[in-house]
Formats: C-alpha cells, sequence, structure tokens
C-alpha cells in the first residue's frame, strides 16, 4: 500500500511539473487549445452533417453519433490530459534514450506516460466533457445511465491507454522504424472517431475485442442508451484483458531493449 | 544531381529487404485501415439499401478512401517529426552538410521508407478495382490522368507544407503542437474519416480552399463534378505551392541560421 502510494506521489509531482514546463510557454499552449478546439468544432460539424444525411441506421441517429463524438474526445483527451507521453515515448527506445528511465527507481508503466503534458488535450477533455453532457440532457438519460456511462468512459480511456502501450511497445521489435507504430495507433483512433455501433457482426466484435474502437467512444453511449450493465461488465472485461496485455507486451519489450546509438 | 538520389532511394528502399518485419508490419497496418474503413462504408451503403449517398455510389467513396491512403503513405507526414529528431540531437547540422539538397534528401528517403508499403496498397486498390470496385465512369483514363496529376502537385504542396511545420521546430524547440493540429485538418479534409462529399458545402468550400484540403484533391478523381472542379483545384494547388514555397525558402534560411550544434 506504501508502495503504491509512493508511486502515486511520485507521478502527480511530476506530472505537475510538467504542466507547469508546458504552461512556461503560455502563447503556445493557447495557440494549441485554441488550434485543436477548431479542429473539434469542424469535427463535430462534420459528423452531425454525415449523420444527418444518413438518417437512422440500426437505431443510431444524429445524436448518438453526436454523443459518441464527444465520447471519443473525453476519452482522448482524459487520457493524454494525464499521460502526455503516451504517443510519444517509444522515440526514445528508438534513439536509445531509454536508460535514464529505466534507472529510475520507479514503475516504468507510468514512469514512460509521464514524460510531458500535452496541451493540446485540455481542449478535447473539455469540448468533449461539454458533449457529453450536453447529449445526457437532450437525451434525457436517467441518473444510474449517467454513471454507468461514465465508468464505461473510464474504462475507455483505460483501454485507449492499454491499446496505445501495447503497439507502441512494439518498438522493441522495430526499433529503426517507429513509424509502424503511428500506424497501428491510427488503427484505434481513426475508427474510435467513427459511428462504429451500426455496425453489425462479425465487424462489431472485431471493433470491440481485436481494436477496442467501440469500448473507446461507442459503448460508453449505448450504455448510456440502453442503461445497459451487460455491456458496461464487456467493456470493462475487454480493458481489464487489455491493461494485462498491455503490462506483460511492456514488460516483454524492455528485455529485448538494447541501449547505443542508433542512426536518426 | 539525379544519381545521388537515385542512390540515396535505392539505399534507403534496401533497408526494407533487410528489415523484412518492419515492412511488413507498416504495409500490414495500412492494409487493414484501409480496408476496415471500405468495409465500414460498404456496411453503412448495405444496411441502408442505398444505390447512392449524397450523389457518390460506393465505389467512388471506397476509391476515394483508398487513393487518401495512397497519398498518405507516401511518407510525407512523417518529415516533421523527423525534424524534431535531428533538431533534439544535432544530427541535422550532418545532414546539411551533405553535397544534396536537405528537403530533397528527405524527401527521396522518406518515399525509399515507404515503398513496400505504397506498392501493397497500390496492389489492394488493383485488385479493390478489377473485382467490381472501379466506380462507372465514361472516361476513367482522363479521369486517372486527372487525379494523377492532382496527386503530384499535392505531394509537391505536402512537402511543403509538413516541411514548415517540420521547420517551427526551430524557433518552438519542437514542433509536434503545430504538427498534430495542422495533421488533423489535413486528415480532416482529406477524407480520411468522411469523403469531402458529405461535408456541408460552406465547410467543403472552406475545405477546398485551404492548403491542408487542397493537397488532398486527388481523393475527387471519381467524383462527378471532377471536371467542373478540375480548374480551380489546380489553380489553388498552385497558388499554395507558390504561397508556401516562397515561405518555406525564407524559413529556410532563417532556421540556418538559428541551428545551434551541440556536442562533438
Amino acid at each position: 500500500m506504501n508502495l503504491l502510494r509512493n508511486e502515486l506521489a511520485f507521478f502527480l509531482y511530476a506530472w505537475r511539473q510538467n504542466v507547469r514546463d508546458a504552461m512556461g510557454l503560455r502563447l503556445s499552449f493557447w495557440m494549441q487549445f485554441l488550434s485543436m478546439a477548431l479542429t473539434n468544432a469542424v469535427f463535430f460539424t462534420m459528423w452531425w452533417s454525415f449523420s444527418h444525411s444518413l438518417g437512422v441506421v440500426n437505431g443510431w441517429d444524429t445524436l448518438s453519433t453526436f454523443g459518441l463524438v464527444s465520447c471519443a474526445l473525453l476519452t482522448y483527451g482524459l487520457t493524454h490530459v494525464l499521460f502526455g507521453s503516451l504517443s510519444s515515448w517509444q522515440e526514445r527506445v528508438s534513439s536509445g534514450g531509454l536508460d535514464m528511465l529505466l534507472c529510475k527507481p520507479k514503475n516504468i508503466y507510468t514512469t514512460l506516460l509521464n514524460l510531458k503534458w500535452k496541451p493540446s488535450a485540455c481542449a478535447d477533455l473539455l469540448q468533449g466533457f461539454l458533449g457529453i453532457v450536453i447529449f445526457f440532457l437532450m437525451h434525457g438519460t436517467s441518473p444510474w445511465g449517467v454513471l454507468l456511462a461514465m465508468v464505461a468512459v473510464l474504462a475507455g480511456s483505460a483501454a485507449f491507454l492499454a491499446y496505445s502501450v501495447t503497439v507502441s511497445s512494439l518498438v522493441f521489435y522495430f526499433p529503426q522504424n517507429p513509424r509502424v507504430i503511428g500506424a497501428f495507433y491510427d488503427l484505434l483512433l481513426i475508427p474510435s472517431l467513427q459511428p462504429l455501433s451500426l455496425l453489425q457482426d462479425p465487424l462489431r466484435t472485431f471493433y470491440i475485442v481485436a481494436v477496442p474502437a467501440l469500448v473507446v467512444s461507442g459503448l460508453p453511449i449505448e450504455i448510456a442508451q440502453e442503461t445497459s450493465v451487460t455491456k458496461l461488465l464487456l467493456a470493462l472485461g475487454v480493458t481489464t484483458g487489455w491493461l494485462g496485455l498491455s503490462v506483460w507486451v511492456l514488460q516483454r519489450g524492455i528485455r529485448r531493449y538494447e541501449s547505443g546509438n542508433l542512426p536518426l | 544531381m539525379l544519381r545521388p538520389l537515385a542512390f540515396t532511394f535505392y539505399a534507403y528502399a534496401k533497408q526494407q529487404v533487410l528489415f523484412p518485419g518492419v515492412a511488413l508490419a507498416h504495409a500490414t497496418s495500412w492494409l487493414l485501415r484501409s480496408g476496415l474503413t471500405v468495409l465500414f462504408f460498404s456496411e453503412i451503403y448495405r444496411l441502408q439499401g442505398l444505390q447512392q449517398l449524397h450523389g457518390l455510389a460506393f465505389p467512388v467513396v471506397a476509391s476515394s478512401t483508398l487513393i487518401y491512403t495512397l497519398f498518405t503513405i507516401m511518407g510525407m507526414r512523417a518529415l516533421p517529426m523527423t525534424f524534431d529528431r535531428q533538431y533534439a540531437s544535432g544530427a541535422m547540422a550532418m545532414w546539411l552538410n551533405k553535397p544534396l539538397p536537405y528537403l530533397l534528401f528527405r524527401s527521396v528517403s522518406g518515399l525509399a521508407e515507404n515503398v513496400v508499403s505504397f506498392m501493397s496498397i497500390l496492389l489492394f486498390i488493383m485488385i479493390f478495382w478489377s473485382l467490381g470496385g472501379f466506380p462507372e465512369t465514361a472516361e476513367p483514363l482522363a479521369r486517372l490522368a486527372a487525379g494523377g496529376l492532382l496527386f503530384l502537385l499535392g505531394l509537391v504542396l505536402a512537402l511543403i507544407l509538413y516541411t514548415l511545420i517540420g521547420l517551427s521546430a526551430f524557433w518552438f524547440g519542437e514542433s509536434a503542437g503545430v504538427y498534430q493540429i495542422v495533421d488533423k485538418f489535413i486528415m480532416l479534409f482529406g477524407g480520411c474519416y468522411v469523403p469531402v462529399a458529405f461535408f456541408p458545402s460552406l465547410l467543403r468550400q472552406v475545405g477546398e480552399a485551404s492548403p491542408m484540403g487542397a493537397m488532398m484533391a486527388c481523393t475527387q478523381t471519381f467524383y462527378p463534378d471532377l471536371w467542373d472542379n478540375l480548374p480551380r483545384f489546380l489553380g489553388i494547388q498552385v497558388f499554395w505551392i507558390v504561397v508556401l514555397g516562397a515561405a518555406l525558402w525564407r524559413a529556410q534560411a532563417f532556421a540556418q541560421k538559428r541551428l545551434v550544434v551541440q556536442g562533438g
């Protein structure tokens, strides 16, 4: 228990320092925040228009798609605000710069993910949160449904984190080309912004288990709409599996790590 | 000049043979990504029993998505990250001393690094088209030629824009923040999530007029209104190439003055 408290305290300390670092460049922060907010606004408009022209597909309507985009932004924002180096730590492996981190007497999983803070993710978090509140209000979700959906959002964030760590750990196998990671990362990121809930099996199962895009954004909205405990348990189960896999793959990867001067 | 460029291409393409795992993983991730997006749209058309949506038949939407993938895979997106790495490590000075223009070298090596993935996607497109996915059109060769021209001009524009983003590392210390935002707009206006035909009219016009959307005009090769829009697309592409090219020329001169070489 002491160890856990110690790790958490260190994580929060490092996180605060990273935030201070990033906020030192205040103009850059606001520039990134506003630009990301504008991009997200375009996202909302685009999906709203697309959904509107499609009509209702498999019970999935425009409001559901609005909720889905909000949910995707919320999970993405939450994950990246807390773990700013989630999608960039693998560059250290390819340049041989992981040694310093491995020498720290701290948990490597959280250390790797907390190397910097990502200011632009604040816009995702804020807009995602506002969007999902609007969705709950317009849909008339019950308090119980809201509670279940928020637990599903947390599960979705954890699934996003676990998937990213898992595919990023491929860098230990392909240190010469970290771009491979980016391509696998996009494999989750892009579908999580598409209304996949309108799909049927086997694609639906694929997007829940193999690439958990539905867990990240679709299932929380379905859970809010149907107040479904079964779907929440499914989301939690898949997330637990992905978290376990990410820890295992990272540990296996670190064993393969060799420091050295690789060509840049 | 051509000989060293050809050698650069050969040397980087050869890496794909030396590290077949990397090439295979990269190609697989891209094939999965484009295949799944095509499947997503095919499901939408099937579920709604649609022949056309916003005037586009499914083969047109699928081809647009695949052309987007083919364009993205050319490696221009990786330029800013390479700039960041080389700026931070001081390796850029070494490359600037080579008897080959740095940007030309970077773009040729980037193309060569992705040659296997490019060929895989090209093969996938050929198979898709030969299996009946080729859009019905009266003038297929003329469209492909026009699309090819838009593709090439788009590549030049992408090279200039991504290099400009990369050069922002000289002022901000890293280009990741600017990159994330501009890249997201490129994905949006390029039709990564939804083809631009499904955008609201105003948003589509803004997108097409912006450099981010202009570089991806080739995704509209099979749109029914291509011939009406072609002169406008070409004009916008040339306009941005000239304007951003001039900005790049100025920025590069400033950047080289600001370059600080550390260590020995």
